[in-house]
C-alpha cells in the first residue's frame, strides 16, 4: 500500500513537471539573427516530407515556443518545448502538410536562454504541390579514401524516419560496394557494385535478382558509374582505373583522377558488352537521355595522347584536366552506341572548368550536371555548383548551388544531390525544388533543404557521408539476407 | 540454536559481500595496476561518457604484455614525452612501430641526424607507417603523429581519420581531438566544429572542446601553394612544407634522412642544396660516400665533414676493399656507410 502511494507521488510528480514547460513571458526581441540547425528559414517544403526537425544553435537555449501560422495569422501548430530542439508530433506534421499544399506558413520562434525570451524574426515555409520520391538510397561510408570499413548502402524513407540496410558490409566480408543507383522513373530497376571475391553487379529489375561480371577483354577495369536506359534493358556504364590523391593546401583535402575511362553499354537480356574506347580520351559519368535515344558522358584529353599515363605521371597535370559534356546516339533495336563523331553539348567557352555527372530530367527536358574548376571528383571542390542545360534550346544556366551527385524525382520537379557544405568534411543529402519561369534566365533551384532526421543533432555526431543519393518511389524488394545470399551462393554471369 | 544459525547466516551473509566486493574492486584494479596503456588506449579510441566506461572496454578487449608495451610507447608519444619515448623503443630491433616512434621521439629532441643509424631502419618505414590496407587503426594513428611532426597537415588528417575508421567503435576521443587540432592549425573553423561539438558530450574532454570552440572565431583559413600526391609520395609532402615554410626544423630533418634511407644520394644533394642541412653525422658520412664519385666536391671536403668522420670512412673503405664484413660490422655497424652497402629491403 505504501509503495503504491510512492510510486503515484512519483508518477504525479512527473506529468507535473513535464506539464510546467515554460511559456514565454516578458518577451523581448533578439538581436542575434536565428541560426538553427539544419537551416530550414524559408524554404520550399516537399508535401510528403517528414517533419522537419530542428534544433537552435545557440547551446544556451533550454526552451522554445514555436507558433506555426497560416497567412491570416491563424495558428496552426504550436510546439512548447524544454531543450533547444524542435521536435514535431508526426500526426500534426502530415495533417499540417496535406492541408495546406500551395500554402505560406509562418514560423514564429520564441526561445529562452539564461533565463530571458527572446523573440526572433519570423521565418517561412512553402509547402509545395509537389512531392519528392518516398524513398531515398544512399551510401554510409566514412571519408577514408582509399581504404573502407563497414560500408552500407541504406534506404530510408522520406516520408518518415524509418531506414533499413540493403547491404551491409560487415555481413559482405567487409567489401567494398560502389552506390545504388536507380532507373526506369520509378525505381523498378536498381544497381550497384559489390567489389571483391565473389563480387560483382547485383541487378535488380522488377524484383528479380542477378549477379553480373561487367566486364570484358577489352576494359581495363570491371563497370564503375552507370545509368539505365528507359527500357531497363541496357545500360551504360563508365570503366575507370580511379587513383587517389592529396592536397596540401587547407581543406582542400582529397582528389580522386581517372588515368583511364572508358565507355560500355550492357544488354542485359543477352549477355552482351558494346565497348567505346579510345586511350586518348578520358571518358566518364555516361548517363542516358530520357527517351534513350542519346548517351550523353564527360570526356577530357588525356594528357599523354594514346599511352596510358601512370597515377605518378598524372598527378601533377590534374589540375589541367578540364572535362567537357560529349553526347552520342544509342541504337535501342542493335544495342549499340554511334560512335564516329561525339557532340559537344556544353559551352565550348567554358575551357577552363570541369562538368561533371550529368543526369538527365525524367520528362526530358533538362540536364543537370555539377560543375567544378578541373578534374572529375567535384563533391570535395567547393566551388562546385549545379547547372541546368535547357535540352530544347541548349541554353545552359548556372543554378549557384553548392552539390553534385545529383538526382531526379520522378516528377523531374525535385532533385537530390550531395555536399559537403557545413563542415567541408562529412556529405549530407539536400533536396532543392525547380522553380521555372517565362524563361530560361528565370530557372533557380530553391534554397537546399537537407534530409530531416528524428533528432536534429543527428548529422552532428554522424562520422559518415550520405554517398550518391538516389531517390525512388517505390522500397526496393530486396534486403540484407538476398545480397548476402547474392553473393556467397551464386555465381556471376559472364558478359561478353 | 535458532539464534546460532541466525548468526552463522549472517556471517555468511557478510563474508559473501565481502567476497563480491573484492571481486567487484579488485578485478577491475588488477586490470588499472597492470594494463594501465592498453586502459589508456580505450579510453582514447572511444567515446565515454562515464569514467568507468574505458575499464569494461579494456576488460572486454583481452589485453597482454606485448600489446601493453607497445601502447606503452604510443601513449607516452601522444603525450609528448619523447625522452620516455626513446628510452621505450632502444632496446627493441626489428618492430618498424618502435623503430618509427623511436625516430620521432628522436626528432622532436634534435637529435634525428646524429643518430639515425644506432637504430633498426627499415627504409622509409623507419619515418613513416604506411598508411593503407596492410595497416591497422594502432599503425594508423601513430602514422598521424609523424605527420603532424612534420606539418602535413592534410596527410595527418588523413591517418587519424583513418584511425577512427578502423578503431573498434568507429571512434574515439584520441583521433576527434587530433582532427579539431589540424582543423584549427588550418584554420578550417566548420570541421574543427564538427568535431569540437562530439567532444562536448564526454565530460572528460568538454573543458578542452568549449575552450577550443572559444578559437574558433576570428579563425582563418591558411593560404599557400597548392600541391597534389600520391599517399606514399613522402619525399614530394616534405618539400611541400619546405618550400611553404623553410624554417620548419622536423620537416628538414625527415626529408633529408629519407633521402638517405631510400639510399636516394641524388635527392640527397639536391635538398641540400636548396634547403641547406644542419649538423649531424649522418649527413657528414652522405657526403662523404656522394665524395667517393665527385672529384670537385671531395677538394672541398673540409668544408662538409669534420676530420674524424673522414678518417673513419677511409678506414672504411680499406676494410671494404678486403672484404672484411665482420669487421665492418663489428666496427661501423652505426654508420650510414654499413647501411648503404648492406641493406636490403625485404620485399615481404
Amino acid at each position: 500500500m505504501k509503495n503504491n502511494r510512492c510510486l503515484l507521488s512519483s508518477v504525479c510528480a512527473l506529468l507535473l513537471y513535464s506539464a510546467c514547460t515554460p511559456t514565454p513571458t516578458n518577451v523581448s526581441e533578439a538581436t542575434q539573427p536565428l541560426v538553427i540547425y539544419p537551416d530550414y528559414q524559408d524554404i520550399t517544403v516537399p508535401c510528403n516530407i517528414a517533419p522537419l526537425n530542428f534544433m537552435m544553435r545557440d547551446e544556451t537555449v533550454d526552451a522554445l515556443d514555436i507558433q506555426i501560422s497560416d497567412r491570416e495569422g491563424n495558428t496552426l501548430l504550436h510546439l512548447n518545448a524544454r531543450g533547444r530542439k524542435a521536435i514535431w508530433e508526426a500526426e500534426g506534421w502530415r495533417q499540417l502538410l496535406s492541408t495546406h499544399i500551395g500554402d505560406s506558413l509562418y514560423l514564429s520562434l520564441t526561445a529562452r536562454s539564461d533565463g530571458q525570451w527572446l523573440r526572433y524574426p519570423d521565418f517561412g515555409w512553402f509547402i509545395s504541390a509537389d512531392s519528392i520520391d518516398s524513398y531515398l538510397t544512399y551510401r554510409l561510408i566514412e571519408p577514408g579514401y582509399e581504404v573502407w570499413d563497414n560500408v552500407v548502402i541504406e534506404e530510408r524513407c522520406t516520408e518518415s524516419f524509418d531506414t533499413r540496410l540493403l547491404a551491409d558490409g560487415r555481413q559482405l566480408g567487409n567489401r567494398c560496394m560502389n552506390c545504388h543507383t536507380h532507373g526506369g522513373n520509378r525505381g523498378q530497376y536498381s544497381f550497384f557494385h559489390l567489389r571483391g571475391k565473389d563480387g560483382g553487379t547485383l541487378l535488380n529489375r522488377n524484383g528479380k535478382l542477378r549477379k553480373l561480371a561487367l566486364r570484358n577483354s577489352t576494359m581495363q577495369s570491371g563497370a564503375v558509374y552507370g545509368d539505365f536506359h528507359p527500357s531497363g534493358r541496357f545500360a551504360v556504364y563508365s570503366n575507370n582505373v580511379i587513383i587517389p590523391a592529396f592536397h596540401s593546401q587547407a581543406n582542400r583535402r582529397l582528389e580522386v583522377y581517372d588515368t583511364t575511362g572508358d565507355l560500355c553499354v550492357t544488354d542485359f537480356d543477352n549477355n552482351r558488352i558494346d565497348n567505346f574506347t579510345t586511350a586518348s580520351q578520358l571518358m566518364t559519368f555516361p548517363c542516358f537521355s530520357a527517351d534513350g535515344q542519346w548517351i550523353y558522358y564527360c570526356s577530357a584529353p588525356n594528357p599523354y595522347g594514346d599511352t596510358i599515363p601512370s597515377a605518378n605521371d598524372l598527378v601533377d597535370k590534374i589540375q589541367g584536366l578540364h572535362y567537357a559534356l560529349y553526347r552520342i546516339p544509342f541504337d535501342e533495336t542493335t544495342g549499340k552506341m554511334d560512335t564516329s563523331a561525339p557532340e559537344r553539348v556544353d559551352d565550348p567557352q567554358l575551357t577552363d572548368r570541369s562538368v561533371n555527372f550529368p543526369k538527365c530530367s525524367p520528362d526530358g527536358r533538362y540536364l543537370l550536371f555539377s560543375l567544378s574548376d578541373y578534374g572529375t571528383f567535384p563533391i570535395w571542390h567547393k566551388e562546385t555548383e549545379l547547372c541546368l542545360i535547357d535540352l530544347s534550346t541548349g541554353q545552359i544556366v548556372n543554378c549557384h548551388t553548392n552539390g553534385t551527385y545529383h538526382a531526379w524525382c520522378h516528377n523531374s520537379q525535385w532533385i537530390v544531390f550531395a555536399s559537403k557544405r557545413e563542415d567541408g568534411q562529412y556529405g549530407r543529402a539536400y533536396y532543392a525544388h525547380l522553380e521555372t519561369g517565362s524563361s530560361a534566365a528565370d530557372i533557380r533551384l530553391s534554397k537546399p533543404l537537407v534530409l530531416p532526421q528524428a533528432d536534429p543533432e543527428h548529422d552532428d555526431m554522424n562520422l559518415r557521408s550520405y554517398n550518391i543519393p538516389d531517390p525512388s518511389t517505390m522500397a526496393m524488394p530486396f534486403g540484407q539476407k538476398e545480397v548476402k545470399f547474392m553473393l556467397e551462393g551464386t555465381k556471376a554471369e559472364a558478359f561478353e | 540454536m535458532f539464534i546460532t544459525m541466525q548468526r552463522k547466516s549472517i556471517r555468511i551473509a557478510i563474508s559473501a559481500g565481502l567476497l563480491l566486493l573484492l571481486v567487484l574492486i579488485g578485478i577491475p584494479a588488477y586490470y588499472w595496476i597492470r594494463y594501465p596503456y592498453q586502459l589508456q588506449y580505450a579510453e582514447q579510441t572511444s567515446l565515454s561518457t562515464k569514467p568507468w566506461q574505458p575499464l569494461l572496454l579494456l576488460m572486454q578487449s583481452n589485453p597482454d604484455e606485448r600489446t601493453e608495451r607497445l601502447l606503452a610507447v604510443d601513449c607516452e608519444a601522444y603525450h609528448g614525452n619523447w625522452k620516455k619515448v626513446q628510452q621505450l623503443t632502444y632496446a627493441d630491433q626489428g618492430s618498424d612501430f618502435l623503430a618509427f616512434y623511436h625516430n620521432l621521439a628522436l626528432a622532436y629532441q634534435g637529435l634525428l641526424a646524429d643518430s639515425l643509424m644506432h637504430h633498426y631502419a627499415p627504409f622509409e618505414r623507419a619515418l613513416f607507417l604506411p598508411v593503407d590496407e596492410t595497416g591497422s587503426y594502432q599503425t594508423f594513428l601513430a602514422a598521424s603523429e609523424a605527420w603532424w611532426a612534420v606539418g602535413d597537415m592534410t596527410m595527418a588528417e588523413h591517418a587519424t581519420m583513418l584511425g577512427l575508421i578502423f578503431s573498434p567503435r568507429h571512434t574515439g576521443t584520441r583521433a576527434l581531438r587530433r582532427l579539431a587540432e589540424i582543423n584549427i592549425a588550418q584554420g578550417d573553423s566548420a570541421a574543427a566544429a564538427k568535431y569540437l561539438r562530439i567532444l562536448k558530450t564526454c565530460p572528460q574532454h568538454r573543458r578542452w572542446a568549449e575552450y577550443k570552440t572559444s578559437q574558433l572565431t576570428g579563425l582563418q583559413l591558411q593560404d599557400g601553394a597548392d600541391t597534389l600526391r600520391l599517399s606514399r609520395q613522402y619525399q614530394k609532402s616534405l618539400r611541400n612544407v619546405l618550400d611553404n615554410n623553410p624554417m620548419h626544423q622536423i620537416a628538414h630533418e625527415y626529408l633529408l634522412c629519407l633521402d638517405l634511407l631510400i639510399k636516394d644520394l641524388e635527392s640527397f644533394r639536391q635538398d641540400v642544396e636548396r634547403y641547406g642541412h644542419s649538423t649531424g653525422r649522418v649527413y657528414e658520412e652522405a657526403i662523404l660516400i656522394l665524395m667517393a664519385n665527385d672529384e670537385a666536391l671531395r677538394e672541398k671536403w673540409h668544408d662538409y665533414v669534420s676530420a674524424d668522420t673522414y678518417q673513419d670512412f677511409t678506414r672504411f673503405n680499406m676494410i671494404a676493399q678486403q672484404n672484411e664484413s665482420i669487421a665492418l660490422l663489428r666496427q661501423f655497424e652505426g654508420t650510414y656507410w654499413f647501411y648503404f652497402k648492406f641493406a636490403k629491403r625485404n620485399e615481404k
